[in-house]
Parts: C-alpha cells; structure tokens; sequence
C-alpha cells in the first residue's frame, strides 16, 4: 500500500544509493586516488566540516541572493518592456531585430564586462542575472499579449470596458500566467548566469568556492559546491512548480519535466 | 415607429488593397429591424455576413452608410463569438457575470438574475466549473448568459453553434428560442446553415457574395413557441427548399 501510493517518491530516491554504492565499488576498484575523487564519506564529512568549520552558509546564502534578487528585478524589467513592446507596435519594430542580436549573443560572454565595471562584489552578479532573466521573459511577454484571442478584446469593447479594466481583468492575469510557468526556467536560468559570473570574478558564492577548489586542488570543495549548487537549482525549480501548480490550477495540465 | 430597434441606411464596407484592388465586402445594406424580432443572416461563406454582425455590433466601422440603434449611439448589446471566449480562470458564473464586473454593477437584482438564466441554461450545477472541465455546448452556453446578464436589449450571435455537433446544436437552438422568449431580446443571429435559420427566425436575410448584398428577405411565418416537431412539418420543408434555391 505504501509503496504504491509513494512509488513516484521511492523510485527516484532508490537511485541515490545505487549511485554511492557505484561510486564506492568504482573507487575500491580501480585504486582511484582521494585528490581525484573521494569516497563518498569522505566527501560527506568534509562538506560537513565546510558548514561547520568553514563558512559555507555565507557562499550559499550570497549565491541565492544573487539569483533571488536578479531574478525578481529581471521579471519586472522583462515583464514592462515586454508590454510596451507588445502594445506599441512601432516601436516593437525598431527594437526588436537589436533585441534579437543581443538574444543570440551569449549574454555570459558579458560577465567580464559588469565585473570590470562594478567589481567583485554582489551588484556586477545581480546584473547579468537581470539580463539572462529578462530578456526570455521580455519576449514571452509579448507573445503572451499577442496571443490573447482577438474577440477577447471584441468582447471588452462590446462590454465598453475601459483601457485600465482591459489592463486589469485582460492583459495582466495572462502575463501572470506566463510569468508563472516561465519562472521556472528563468530561476535555473539565473543560476547560471550567477555562477559563471562569481567564477570569473568574486569574493564569494559557491561559484567562487568551485574556482577556489579547482585553484587549490581541492576535490572535496569542488564537489560539496556542485551538490550544493544542484540541490539549490533543484528546490528552486520545486519551489516554483509547486506555486505554479497551485496559482494556475485552472489551466489544463500540461506534461512537465519533473512530475 | 415605436417598434423600431436598429436600422442601417446604405450600408457599404470595402476593403482597400495596394495588390489586389478594393474588395467591396457590403453593398448597399438597408435593414430594419424590429424590437423582439429574431432575425437571421444567412449566405454563403465569404458573402460578408460576419462583417456585416461585426459593424451592427460597433466591432468594426463601415466605410459609408449610418446605423441607428433605438438607443441611440450608446446603445448596449451582447455579443457572442464562434468561439466562447471564456476567461480561463474564472469559473462558469464568474465567467457569466463577467460584463457585470466590468460594468461595475453589484446589485442583488442583476446577479439574482444571473443565476437565474444559469439555472435556464441547465448551468445551475456547473456554476464553479472551471472552462477546461467543460464540453463546447457547455461552454457555448455560458458565453450566451454572459451576453445576456447585462440585460442588453439586442444580442448579436455570430454562428454561435457552428463548431458544435448537430445533436447539440438543434438542442442549444430550443434553448435558445426558450431563452428568448423568455427575455424578449431582439435576436440578430448569423448561421450557414438553412434548417437553424428556419427553425430560429422569424425573418431570414439572405445574403449573396461579391458584393455582399441583400439578396431577398424571407418572412418564415411559422407558429410561435416552436417545438422540434415544427422541423417535420410540410411547411418548414418547403422555406428550407426554398432558401437552398435561392442561396444557390
């Protein structure tokens, strides 16, 4: 009974120990050294010695407040021009051929850049994750706009709405609708975009711990740092499933990467 | 005339092309529409007949001619599209009383009658549906009562049962004809299809292509609070083949 209820839950989690037990026989096989790779305790104990002895938190929490504020300042930047550009079709015209230029030029080849300009610190991170978030969620803005039903508006004019209750009841529950299902691949999106800038250039963050690692020849830094990084993307991704599942209930349910 | 509730005056809609010269949509279109009437608007497709719906709704503006409504210019009216156009998120009387949020009436009486036309429309135990839980003639009717909630005096239906299967359809025509009745709304209804025209209507426009004009109005002078069997009488047959031979 309890398996069948929870068998999505217990499949997945039944793959971790499998996992560790390759990875233990793998080692032991072929006399694999610890500056290599670790055994599995080992790795363990020392990434708890990061938290407790180190200051692992600090690198956690000053990654995650890259990628939370980046991300929040990102969807409101995209969100707005993504409007404008919607309504205003002149200037979509312009705009729009230099956005895609920028679109395709991989905006991490920037990160040198924001460093040289703003430093070490947290607001040159912040930054390139305002334009990995924003420029994805600028250009679903305005396809979401478009493709409101065209009648929908038909049906306001007959209603004689006016131009804010459009706004209101119309335009902004259908770029809720995309911000909620494209926050998602926004937030791993800024995750990336976070990292790679704290490893070209920083004082802090897990990016930073996975340079720091390499530079030292420390496997058991690189590694904690990844898991960590991972399990963040993870919960992030989880976190924001869940909202999504629970403010658009009303949609038809749609196949998802992770169940 | 008192009785009057629209009337367009010569009617014209052209649509102006650089490549392929201007498209005359409308020709001449002088109509004169009674209060409670229901009134049919047939043709075949490309005739202009949806085009025409659309500028006695104010949806679009004719390139000439003029139109007056009984009301005047801020004459109120319900529009239902071919599709319904629900609100996804709302539920089914959120989605009905729509128009009445908008038009930010929050009196008792107006929302009294909604569950009442809901109740009419066999919604009464869908009312917090969702639009996705929801078959087409299901939502179909829900997009009537939202036209209706606001009490409007005019509905315009542009073929709204077109997409529905014929099993539905002939059902949603009698609730529609119980519906009006029962409202007394002046009905302007487009269809393509003959039998809905004559079942529903007590005159049809028929409409001809390119130019989109009038060919000839019929008068159906069927008995009223028509049943289904009304389809099998001799009479119904002889204005559904007469139609068919002059729309051709």
């Amino acid at each position: 009974m309890f398996y069948k209820k929870h068998r999505k839950k217990i499949l997945p989690l039944m793959v971790i120990p499998i996992f560790i037990l390759i990875w233990e026989l793998y080692i032991l096989m072929f006399n694999v050294e610890a500056y290599l790779l670790p055994r599995p305790w080992d790795l363990a104990q020392a990434t708890f010695g990061f938290f407790v002895n180190g200051d692992m938190m600090t690198h956690i929490l000053v990654t995650l407040q890259e990628i939370l504020l980046g991300t929040a300042i990102g969807l409101v930047i995209g969100l707005v021009l993504g409007y404008v550009l919607a309504k205003v079709k002149f200037l979509e015209r312009i705009v729009m051929p230099f956005v895609i230029i920028v679109q395709t030029a991989p905006k991490i080849s920037l990160a040198p850049l924001f460093i040289l300009w703003m430093g070490l610190g947290i607001a040159s991170k912040v930054v390139l994750v305002v334009l990995v978030v924003s420029f994805p969620i600028m250009i679903n803005e305005v396809l979401a706009i478009r493709s409101i039903d065209k009648d929908v508006y038909n049906l306001m004019k007959i209603l004689k709405s006016n131009k804010l209750q459009i706004f209101m009841k119309i335009e902004l529950p259908y770029s809720l609708e995309m911000l909620l299902s494209g926050i998602k691949l926004a937030v791993t999106q800024a995750m990336i975009g976070a990292v790679i800038g704290e490893m070209i250039g920083s004082k802090a963050g897990l990016g930073y711990l996975v340079v720091l690692g390499g530079e030292t020849y420390d496997i058991n830094l690189i590694l904690a740092s990844v898991f960590i990084l991972s399990l963040m993307g993870y919960l992030l991704y989880l976190m924001f499933d869940i909202i999504e599942k629970k403010t658009l209930s009303w949609k038809a349910i749609e196949v998802d990467v992770i169940g | 005339m008192n009785d009057f509730c629209l009337q367009t005056k010569g009617l014209n809609k052209v649509y102006h092309s650089v490549l392929k010269g201007d498209t005359v949509a409308l020709k001449d279109i002088n109509l004169d529409i009674n209060k409670r009437e229901f009134i049919s608007i047939i043709g075949p497709s490309g005739c202009g007949k949806s085009t025409l719906l659309r500028i006695l709704g104010c949806l679009d503006k004719p390139t000439s001619g003029e139109i007056i409504y009984q009301d005047g210019k801020e004459q109120e009216m319900g529009f239902v599209f071919q599709d319904s156009v629900l609100l996804p998120w709302k539920n089914v009387r959120e989605n009905a009383g729509f128009p009445l949020v908008i038009k930010k009436d929050k009196t008792k009486e107006s929302w009294d009658k909604l569950d009442d036309l809901l109740e009419l429309s066999g919604l009464s135990d869908f009312k917090n549906s969702l639009p996705k839980e929801l078959s087409g003639g299901m939502k179909q009717r829900v997009s009537i009562v939202r036209a209706l909630s606001y009490d409007a005096p005019m509905l315009l239906m542009d073929e709204p049962f077109g997409a529905l299967d014929a099993i539905t359809r002939d059902h949603l025509n009698l609730e529609l004809l119980k519906i009006w009745e029962m409202t007394k709304k002046t009905i302007i209804f487009v269809t393509h299809s003959i039998e809905e025209a004559v079942f529903l209507s007590d005159r049809v426009i028929v409409m001809s292509a390119r130019p989109g004009q009038i060919k000839e109005i019929v008068e159906i002078d069927l008995e009223r609070v028509r049943k289904e069997s009304v389809r099998d009488t001799d009479k119904f047959q002889e204005y559904t083949k007469y139609l068919r031979g002059i729309i051709g």
